[in-house]
């Protein structure tokens, strides 16, 4: 399977899945907006924001949706970010409806903040029913383990 | 005993007369590529067959699974061609393309309408260093998707633009590829292509075929797909009144 990467973050993508990553265009790293990487089992429109508006509310009950958005480096040393590499193995009893950053009726979430190589991350997964924990979990716990990040040069 | 090996002799004889014969089809076919000459370069003139191109993959896996590269706001993208609901329609476009440029035009002004609604369409200029992606962004529907990407003309094995190939959206597999002048064209040929590939069966190949002989048959395919022979050229056909080769 072949490795996609941006952004100094590579990973492989499931067969079926679809990933963009939004990059910061002329500006610096650490002085406003930063990557983030959108990841799903069913196909993402061009303008999304960060935390799934624009998508979310379009899911259906198979779908699943995958965030890894970047906040700024000096984050990475606060307590909110202690756990130290990315979130992997994720079940069902991970998400609650209480987690997503918009309600919406069958949908379940789940938000989990880490750093890695000095970069400080969020990850946040829109499950669109119970159908999708069966048809999608497994292809993002694949997703998010193959998951690589490289350090920014200057933040380490 | 004597006539057991008067048979094997008789047997060794018929195949050795079928391989001359085999050779002998071969030859025919590749003199008849030398006169054709190359395939179509940029700015194919005229329409061709949307067919079915077998390809020699050297023994990997042949399908295709995902088309990668940028978008012309610079987003990196990954968008899955295989293992999803329906059929993908991979459009090799270029902004200087002049072939390119009634393709482009009914695009912005019909772009919902230039594809069947069960197909998704994705638009492939080649890469940001060769392409300018200001330009394609002019030129390209907001709503359309546009993968810039000069390795997935390299993948697909794209002899110039205009190019379109339709991939299976189950399997991954190329259920057709060819050059057109309009989209209705396109989809005309589409609908020819994939009912070729209902007739024969899954993947148009028999199953029951020897792997090399399939491989051989591939092979030849790929070469009069090149050369600019598609199926339904009548020039694979022999003419009224030719003799049929002797075997």
């Amino acid at each position: 399977m072949k490795r996609f990467e941006a952004c100094g973050i590579s990973l492989l993508v499931p067969v079926g899945w679809e990933v963009r990553i939004t990059s910061p265009t002329g500006r610096d790293h650490d002085d406003g907006e930063r990557p983030f990487l959108h990841a799903a089992n069913f196909p993402l429109p061009s303008r999304r924001a960060p935390f799934g508006g624009g998508v979310v509310h379009a899911m259906g009950p198979t779908d699943v949706f995958v965030a890894l958005i970047e906040y700024e480096s000096k984050s990475a040393a606060t307590a909110l970010f202690a756990a130290h590499r990315v979130p992997v193995r994720l079940q069902r009893g991970d998400f609650s409806p209480s987690s997503l950053q918009r309600a919406i009726r069958g949908q379940t979430g789940l938000q989990q903040f880490f750093h890695v190589s000095g970069r400080a991350f969020c990850l946040y997964v829109v499950v669109g029913g119970h159908q999708g924990f069966r048809s999608g979990l497994n292809d993002a716990n694949d997703l998010l383990w193959s998951v690589r990040v490289n350090a920014i040069a200057g933040v380490l | 005993m004597i006539w057991f090996v008067v048979g094997e002799a008789v047997a060794l004889l018929v195949l050795g007369l079928f391989v001359l014969a085999l050779v002998h089809s071969y030859a025919g076919l590749a003199a008849r590529l030398e006169q054709r000459g190359g395939p179509g370069a940029t700015g194919a003139s005229e329409d061709s067959t949307l067919g079915r191109r077998a390809r020699s993959t050297g023994g990997e896996d042949p399908r295709a699974i995902h088309v990668a590269g940028v978008t012309t706001s610079g987003d990196t993208v990954v968008l899955p061609v295989s293992g999803v609901g329906r059929d993908t329609l991979l459009a090799f476009l270029s902004s200087t393309c002049r072939s390119c440029e009634h393709l482009w035009r009914e695009l912005r002004d019909e772009p919902e309408q230039v594809v069947p609604s069960g197909i998704r369409l994705i638009i492939v200029p080649k890469g940001p260093e060769r392409e300018s992606p200001s330009a394609i962004a002019a030129l390209a529907p907001p709503e359309c998707d546009v993968v810039m990407s000069s390795t997935a003309w390299s993948d697909f094995d794209v002899p110039g633009s205009p190019y379109f190939v339709l991939v299976d959206g189950e399997s991954g597999s190329i259920s057709g590829e060819g050059t057109a002048m309009s989209w209705s064209r396109v989809i005309d040929l589409m609908a020819v292509s994939t009912s070729d590939a209902t007739i024969g069966g899954a993947g148009s190949r028999d199953s029951h075929k020897p792997q090399r002989d399939q491989r051989q048959e591939e092979e030849v395919d790929r070469l009069l797909m090149d050369a600019g022979v598609f199926p339904g050229d009548p020039s694979l056909y022999p003419a009224v009144g030719d003799a049929p080769d002797a075997t």
